[in-house]
């Protein structure tokens, strides 16, 4: 009578959970559309939508096999521009997944539904990843279309992060991830609200465990998502959507467990071993460095000369493979001169010590590809090695990746907050300690204004710190006068001729530009006035257009902008109008101009200053208004009044 | 005889040349191409390519060079691949092979979204400058539809580039070469025969603003096999005739006869220019553009039947329904092959088969009706302006037939504002604006804006007007006709002047061009140019504005510049200020008849455009009443 109970007990317990789990998203079945979808029209705080996506679900199942992720997505096209969005779609897995039952179709308003032939959808292949792309059929204003897979794989140790947000606006997006019995997993959470955090709980029955355990079910729901779009000064864009990352801690059976998070040691530990094996013919590297080191004492000399050596000798070269190394070993590299920015780290790293330094790798995940989460035990957060090494009694975090970066700073993509030091079981998380010293950019014109109101400039630029690596990587590989037609001369929307240009870098690593040019319809001439503006280019135009931003501005570094004008006049002046002295302040930004005159000189200046780099998104809209106003002022005219004829 | 043609070759290089010396050809070079070597052999309908191609690259600005890019799909096999990478010195730094580069397949145009190529590129580089890339391929061509030439000349010099061809003594081609003029040599070798077009000390080409299809000349040579069979479809003789022939045969089968094939009515109307219409506009509206290319795929097109289930295709599958139900309906309507605007020039001299777009052309009472499927906003009879006055071959029933595409006027591509400007007390301005945009403006417009959200409108329009965000703050705006085909896209903004009207010694300036600047090719430097300018399109733009003020703001007397008006033979202008007493009503006007201005007319226009320049900065004086 018992087993009867249990027998029937299970048959009603797995259609429970099958009903649950086919049903789940607010019931959604595949092609069943509601009619309040069918009407569904742009959410009121984005009421400017062409298409929205009206859920987004993923079931996770973790099984000692497997992961398997089903995804459902439904999307609503509201007007026609919304077919151009969303009639092409596509989504990319690991070149090892397996992907099951992918179908897609188009939903009319009357209720048709046409499929996507399985013919029409095509996989490209970029290499380590792969990517399904199709075009819905039949579509216009008022469609819905939907797609659903699974995605199989084995990566039970780094399961796939799940997006609740994306290009389009979502209405709902859930993830479920279910755990059967014995696994555990950490999850970190990114950009959800407090109160959503936590996930809700469920235990399903699983017939298939022998000792009767159940799996876990953790369901996470996020309703209302803006779509997140490229702004300016953003770094990694998935760091501002809301997301969840889970990680395999350890899986236990009634006889066993195996810890798969031993915490940051271990996988440090691990990534040595990557290292060693990349590294070979030692005794070279120390010949080398012998060789570069002769005659030097100070340990900072040393360093200095070491890394010279390297971003001089060694071409950096973008990583075509995908995992850090390009070259098979060490010396492939040193034979080739060229290598990822992480070889030419390594390398620094095996000369330092060479050297007798204090040396290690220490793993980054750079600003613009990820944002460190020291709760996330995953590799899968760092994507550069840099160097630290340790010149008692100071230190320095190296990377040789660009030409243009000084002993002892960063690249301005490097200026993580965390990083992995790899020292074996001694690996430990660190703090990386950049330099602060603002970049510095002066602009220095002189205006001579001819009696035909011919304005003959010459321009001095210097590029100090961030400012040099970044223009002077562009100057390497533009033309000079593109160079200066794009990051200068062009900005000012009128006609000019140019006379001279020179480019120089000096000992420290300044970069000097020099222009000289005459513009010809600069000056306007309003009787025996003469009207005209002080001449800028860099932050001529707010570059925050945005009245709303859903996430942080990251400048990524401190910096000055200094700009100076001096004008003259080779008509007599009589008289001089200058703009009112302008002082903007806001916390971690200030803007200041002042004129001066001495009768026939105008001295205009003006200094930018950002002196801390990221702003949070409640402060965007000051922000904002303080980059309306300091760029408004480019616009402020001097009027000089100059003797009749 | 090899001395006596490199003692030739000294004695007449320099007038070859034009009198530039050798070493000049390289002054200055940011890389070079050492070499550039094909060697070709015909076999069939087939041909091996090998070539061999040596690059120095001597600084950063020459990397653009140091990459190697080499694809392969069924009409192209490469049968071997290998890279070397040397340092200054010659030493072998890296040895690559087919297998060592990266690859990336299902990758076609930025358009396509799924192409059956598969690209195998690397990018070579040392820190050291110079160093040297060496290549060498070799490859099968399938058909000798893709055999379409060579190119000599790039923007940085080529010390020597020969083509060699290698075929049976009963092939027949076609070849031109463009810039460069190259006689091959001819030496026969048993039953085959070997042309050789070579050329030594090639310089750079130079990089020109706004220059037109077809400028500059890049020394290259074309070919174009007498006969040669792509899919199904075989093309027996060189000429256009023959290439609209093989074009029909290509695209018979996928072109329906029959309506019954397509679930699909003939729209009822009372003539057949209002037919055609009707099917346009469905076509236009209910399907939309995908590209994918697999294998023929790429060059016939899907069955029109297929086209219409899915509701989308590529230019050849939307014109093939379009062209199905056309006829159909009983309207003559030919397929129109075509290389648009921007992406070349099509030789009517030399026959050959490098097109990139396809769209259709309809005959009803002996006048044509040209009609884009692809364009979506596009109304029936208007090309979009890539389509616009180019050479297109239109495959009729008897042959290919070079046209020339119509040309939209001045008057088709036009903006009329309309604005009301209000000087407050405070001498800030108050601005309305009504825009209408018509022809290539608002199809322009139309494709941008409508994928724009209300953040990115806003930056959009406020930069419509010169100095932008930084002169004026957008107070509000109101977009109408967005989506409409018929009428023009109308956008309304309500601005406010950032800065107060220029007022000095109680005088207040305006200047009635406030609200449209010269475009940058009126600003273009046409000095010691000698290639034509590319103007875009013919257009007019027109602006209507009417200055208010507070009414207590007293002029004692106004000053309006007088009429004037300029014009050369492609351009024409006016302004024409009407004081009003209690307002001053501005009429400016400007327009350009052509796509091109040619270098015949640079001097006509550089008057034009000074005069014109002198009009527009007249200023308007309001001079306040003394207090």
């Amino acid at each position: 009578m018992s087993d009867h109970i249990c027998f029937f007990r299970r048959i009603f317990l797995a259609s429970a959970v099958i009903i649950l789990l086919f049903s789940s998203a607010f019931g959604q079945k595949w092609g069943k559309v509601s009619d309040e979808e069918l009407m569904q029209g742009p959410p009121n705080d984005y009421p400017e939508a062409n298409a929205i996506v009206l859920f987004d679900v993923g079931r996770m199942e973790v099984s000692i096999e497997r992961v398997e992720l089903y995804r459902h997505v439904r999307i609503k096209i509201l007007n026609r521009a919304g077919v151009d969005e969303v009639g092409d779609v596509g989504f990319s897995y690991d070149e090892e997944d397996k992907i099951k039952g992918l179908q897609a179709q188009t939903i009319t308003p009357d209720g048709s539904k046409i499929k996507v032939d399985k013919k029409d959808f095509f996989t490209k292949k970029p290499g380590g990843h792969e990517y399904i792309t199709f075009a819905f059929p039949s579509l216009d204003s008022g469609c819905i279309i939907e797609y659903k897979y699974t995605n199989s794989n084995e990566r039970l140790h780094r399961l796939d992060a799940w997006y609740f947000q994306g290009d389009l606006y979502t209405l709902y997006s859930e993830f479920s991830l279910i755990l059967n019995p014995g696994f555990v997993y950490s999850s970190a959470t990114v950009q959800l609200p407090p109160e959503k955090r936590e996930p809700e709980t469920e235990y399903l029955p699983n017939p298939d465990d022998m000792y009767g355990r159940r799996n876990q079910k953790f369901t996470w729901r996020l309703t209302d998502l803006p779509p997140i779009k490229d702004e300016p000064y953003m770094s990694f864009r998935d760091n501002y959507l809301a997301s969840i990352y889970n990680q395999l801690v350890s899986y236990e059976t009634a006889h066993s467990k195996w810890d798969y998070i031993k915490g940051w040691p271990d996988i440090g530990e691990k990534f040595q071993t990557f290292i060693e094996e990349y590294v070979d013919r030692k005794k070279d590297v120390g010949k080398i460095t012998d060789s570069l080191i002769a005659g030097l004492t100070d340990p900072l000399d040393k360093a200095k000369a070491i890394y010279e050596y390297i971003i001089k000798e060694i071409k950096t070269h973008e990583n075509d493979r995908g995992y850090y190394f390009s070259n098979d070993k060490m010396s492939t590299m040193l034979e080739n001169k060229s290598g990822t920015g992480d070889e030419k780290n390594v390398l620094l790293t095996q000369m330092l010590k060479s050297a007798g330094l204090s040396a290690w790798p220490v793993l980054i995940g750079t600003r613009d590809k990820t944002v460190f989460n020291p709760k996330l035990y995953q590799t899968q957060q760092f994507n550069r090695i840099i160097t630290f090494v340790d010149i008692k009694p100071t230190f320095y975090y190296l990377d040789a990746t660009s030409g243009y970066c000084p002993f002892g700073v960063l690249p301005p993509e490097s200026r993580a907050t965390g990083g992995l030091l790899i020292d074996g079981r001694n690996s430990e998380l660190v703090k990386i300690v950049v330099d602060e010293t603002k970049a510095y950019r002066k602009d220095m014109t002189y205006m001579t204004i001819d009696t035909d109101g011919v304005a003959r400039c010459s321009t001095s630029v210097q590029f100090c710190g961030y400012f040099a690596s970044s223009y002077g990587e562009r100057w390497d590989t533009k033309q000079p006068d593109d160079f200066v037609k794009d990051y200068f001369l062009d900005k000012l929307d009128v006609a000019y001729d140019m006379d001279t240009l020179n480019f120089s870098q000096d000992s420290l690593g300044m970069l000097e530009l020099d222009i000289t040019y005459s513009l010809d319809d600069y000056v306007r001439r309003l009787d025996n006035n003469v009207v005209l503006k002080p001449i800028q280019y860099y932050f001529r135009e707010n570059p925050f257009k945005s009245e709303k931003r859903f996430f942080p501005v990251d400048f990524n570094f401190p910096f000055v902008y200094q700009n100076v004008v001096k004008m003259t006049f080779n008509d007599d002046v009589v008289s001089q109008t200058l703009p009112e002295p302008l002082n903007l302040e806001i916390p971690g930004a200030s803007y200041t101009r002042s004129c001066m005159s001495d009768g026939t000189n105008i001295i205009i200046q003006s200094q930018l200053s950002v002196d801390n780099p990221y702003f949070p998104q409640e402060s965007y809209s000051r922000l904002r208004e303080f980059f309306v106003q300091a760029t408004a002022a480019v616009e402020d005219e001097i009027v000089v009044s100059i003797a009749s004829e | 005889m090899s001395r006596w043609l490199i003692t030739l070759l000294f004695i007449f290089l320099p007038s070859a040349l034009g009198g530039i010396e050798v070493n000049d050809i390289y002054a200055g070079a940011d890389a070079i191409y050492n070499y550039k070597i094909w060697e070709c052999e015909i076999k069939g309908d087939q041909a091996e390519v090998q070539t061999r191609f040596s690059v120095t690259i001597l600084n950063a600005r020459g990397t653009d060079y140091n990459g190697v890019v080499e694809y392969e799909n069924d009409f192209r096999k490469i049968k071997r691949l290998k890279v070397r990478l040397l340092d200054a010195n010659g030493n072998i730094i890296a040895e690559d092979d087919k297998k060592d580069l990266n690859k990336a397949c299902g990758f076609g145009d930025s358009y396509e979204l799924y192409s059956d190529v598969c690209t195998y590129y690397k990018e070579y580089a040392l820190q050291k400058y110079p160093y040297t890339v060496e290549y060498e391929l070799i490859y099968d061509v399938k058909s000798l539809f893709f055999w379409q030439g060579a190119k000599f000349q790039h923007y940085i010099p080529v010390r020597k580039a020969s083509y060699r061809l290698i075929c049976p003594s009963d092939f027949t081609f076609k070849y031109k070469c463009y810039g460069l003029n190259i006689e091959p040599s001819v030496a026969p070798e048993g039953d085959k025969i070997i042309y050789t077009w070579e050329r030594d000390d090639i310089t750079a080409l130079q990089r020109i603003d706004s220059a037109p299809d077809g400028y500059p000349a890049g020394g290259s040579i074309s070919f174009m096999a007498d006969s040669l069979t792509l899919g199904d479809a075989a093309l027996v003789g060189a000429d256009w005739k023959n290439v609209g022939k093989w074009h029909s045969r290509l695209w018979e089968s996928c072109i329906i006869k029959e309506i019954d094939t397509m679930v699909w009515r003939l729209p009822v109307t009372d003539d057949k220019v209002s037919t055609a219409q009707a099917i346009y506009d469905e076509v236009r509206d209910k399907t939309r553009y995908v590209s994918v290319s697999i294998g023929i795929g790429g060059w016939k097109p899907e069955n029109a039947v297929l086209t219409q289930d899915r509701g989308y295709g590529d230019c050849k599958g939307l014109s093939a329904l379009l062209l199905s139900r056309l006829r159909l309906a009983g309207i003559e309507t030919y397929p129109v092959l075509a290389l648009t605007r921007g992406d070349g020039l099509t030789d009517v001299d030399f026959p050959n088969v490098v097109f990139n777009h396809v769209f259709v052309v309809s005959v009803i009472d002996n006048d044509t009706i040209w009609m884009d499927p692809t364009c979506d906003f596009c109304r029936f009879g208007d090309l979009p302006y890539g389509d616009e006055k180019i050479n297109v071959l239109v495959s009729t029933d008897s042959g290919g037939v070079i046209v020339v595409t119509p040309s939209s006027q001045s008057e088709d591509n036009k903006v009329i504002k309309e604005s009301h400007i209000f000087i407050n007390s405070g001498g800030e301005m108050e601005i309305d604006v009504k825009a209408d945009y018509y022809g290539n403006f608002s199809l322009a417009k139309r494709n941008k804006m409508e994928k724009l959200d209300n953040d990115e409108t806003r930056a959009y329009l406020a930069d419509l007007l010169p100095g932008g965000e930084r002169k004026y703050s957008l107070r509000n705006y109101n977009i109408m006709n967005l989506s409409s085909i018929e009428q023009p896209l109308t956008i309304n903004m309500q601005l406010s002047g950032n800065k107060k009207v220029d007022e000095l010694n109680h005088v207040v300036y305006i200047n009635p061009n406030l609200l449209e600047t010269l475009g940058s090719s009126e600003t273009l430097n046409l000095d010691g140019r000698d290639i034509p300018v590319d103007w875009g399109y013919p257009y007019t733009l027109q602006d209507n504005i009417i200055i208010a003020w507070d009414s207590s703001l007293v002029f004692d007397s106004i000053y309006i510049p007088p009429d004037d008006a300029v014009e050369c033979a492609l351009a024409k202008a006016s302004c024409h200020i009407i004081n009003a007493t209690d307002s001053i009503i501005v009429s400016l006007s400007s327009s350009f008849f052509d796509y091109v201005l040619p270098v015949e007319q640079f001097d006509n226009f550089e008057k034009y455009r000074d005069t014109k320049k002198a009009i527009l900065s007249r200023y308007i004086r309001l001079y306040k009443k003394s207090e």
